[in-house]
């Protein structure tokens, strides 16, 4: 089973597709979750995926924003894909019949 | 969001400066990854740097983690040993820091015994291949770590020069009065011996491993092969300048014999670091 932090990254990789690499999915997670993403926490855990086999990643282009220096690019494998979809769909079956909203309103403080 | 720019002042030149020294300990790909994607985020200085420092101990933390970088100091066995067992105890055949102080001081006061029939040229190849030698093995000590740890070397490297200077050097350090009197000098000769045969070779050594990685298989012979050579000649130097002084004192002269009294301790070194580079690099092919 995945952990949360994991399955963001992956489907920050699989939503950018052909153009993730690691400040681009930084960015895509950040935007999601509107809390900070840090690049430790971003490359190890993309080094912790790769080694399980659920995304592989090589050295791209260099581009000038980046002061010349290369991309780590991203891409989700068919492994990854079935691990992000069983989270998914177990966090999905898990919230099944649960109103957070209403759930807000009965919660004590 | 939350490391960019607005939240706190750019990444300036301090601390892009900052930024590649932290970088050293992330594999060469992953810097290259890690700081083009804080330029390219406009990343806020101080939040790139802890982010940079946090990943970097990540990663460090992990190398420690791995059984190589706990058996890799068995690659500064050979060395130190080559380096320490001859002074330290006294046996012939590898003591080469004293041989060293030896020809110095034969050359620079008492001169050579004509009668005994050694003349400078021999002491001068004496002191030129002794130094090779000690050089040589603390280039190879420093190339082997570096090799085999390659980021955590230099970990390992301080810590060697911290060992070599306060828990060998000054206990087990070689009487050089008679080269100086004072004992100030004595001192700043001494070290200056270290600093210049060993510590300097040592760390280049550990700079070059890190940097080149394996050496191909005919590099690894030239490179054993020259050692090996270079302890024979050494070896055979020292018996003959033990003969012809022990010949010398019964009033006899040792002409052009040539003796060798094989000590084969060293040629084990020479392939125990071998096997060490080999065994590495079969690891990373």
């Amino acid at each position: 089973m995945l952990g949360e932090f994991e399955y963001l990254l992956l489907t920050a990789a699989a939503r950018l597709g052909e153009g993730a690499y690691g400040a681009a999915i930084r960015q895509e997670i950040e935007d999601a979750t509107g809390r900070r993403c840090s690049i430790g926490a971003l490359y190890t855990t993309l080094d912790r995926l790769e080694t399980k086999g659920l995304v592989k990643t090589w050295m791209g282009e260099a581009t000038p924003q980046r002061g010349g220096r290369a991309k780590r690019m991203v891409r989700v494998t068919a492994k990854g894909i079935g691990e992000a979809e069983a989270f998914y769909n177990a966090v999905t079956r898990v919230s099944r019949g649960v109103s957070w909203g209403a759930t807000r309103k009965t919660a004590r403080p | 969001m939350g490391g960019h720019a607005e939240n706190g002042a750019p990444m300036n030149r301090m601390c892009w400066w900052l930024a590649h020294r932290l970088s050293r300990g992330l594999e060469s790909g992953e810097r290259d990854a890690v700081l083009g994607d804080i330029a390219e985020a406009g990343e806020a200085g101080g939040e790139a740097l802890l982010d940079l420092l946090s990943l970097t101990i990540r990663r460090q933390a992990a190398l420690w983690s791995t059984a190589r970088t706990w058996l890799a100091p068995a690659g500064l066995i050979a060395p130190v040993g080559m380096l320490v067992g001859g002074w330290s105890s006294g046996r012939r055949g590898f003591n080469w820091l004293g041989w060293v102080i030896g020809q110095i001081h034969t050359l620079l006061s008492q001169g050579v015994f004509g009668e005994s029939g050694m003349t400078p040229a021999d002491n001068v190849v004496r002191l030129v291949g002794g130094v090779f030698l000690i050089a040589g093995w603390a280039v190879i000590g420093g190339f082997v770590l570096g090799s085999v740890l390659r980021r955590s070397a230099g970990i390992y490297a301080a810590l060697a020069c911290v060992v070599w200077w306060f828990a060998i050097v000054i206990p087990f350090g070689v009487p050089v009065r008679a080269i100086f009197r004072a004992p100030l000098w004595q001192t700043l000769f001494w070290l200056a011996v270290q600093a210049i045969l060993i510590v300097i070779p040592f760390l280049w050594g550990v700079r070059r491993g890190t940097r080149v990685g394996f050496l191909g298989w005919s590099q690894m012979a030239l490179v054993v092969s020259a050692m090996a050579s270079l302890t024979l000649i050494m070896q055979v130097e020292d018996s003959r300048q033990t003969l012809a002084y022990a010949l010398w004192g019964n009033g006899e002269s040792l002409g052009w014999q040539m003796v060798w009294t094989p000590h084969v301790l060293p040629f084990f070194a020479i392939l125990w670091e071998f096997a060490i580079l080999s065994a590495a690099k079969e690891k990373n092919t």
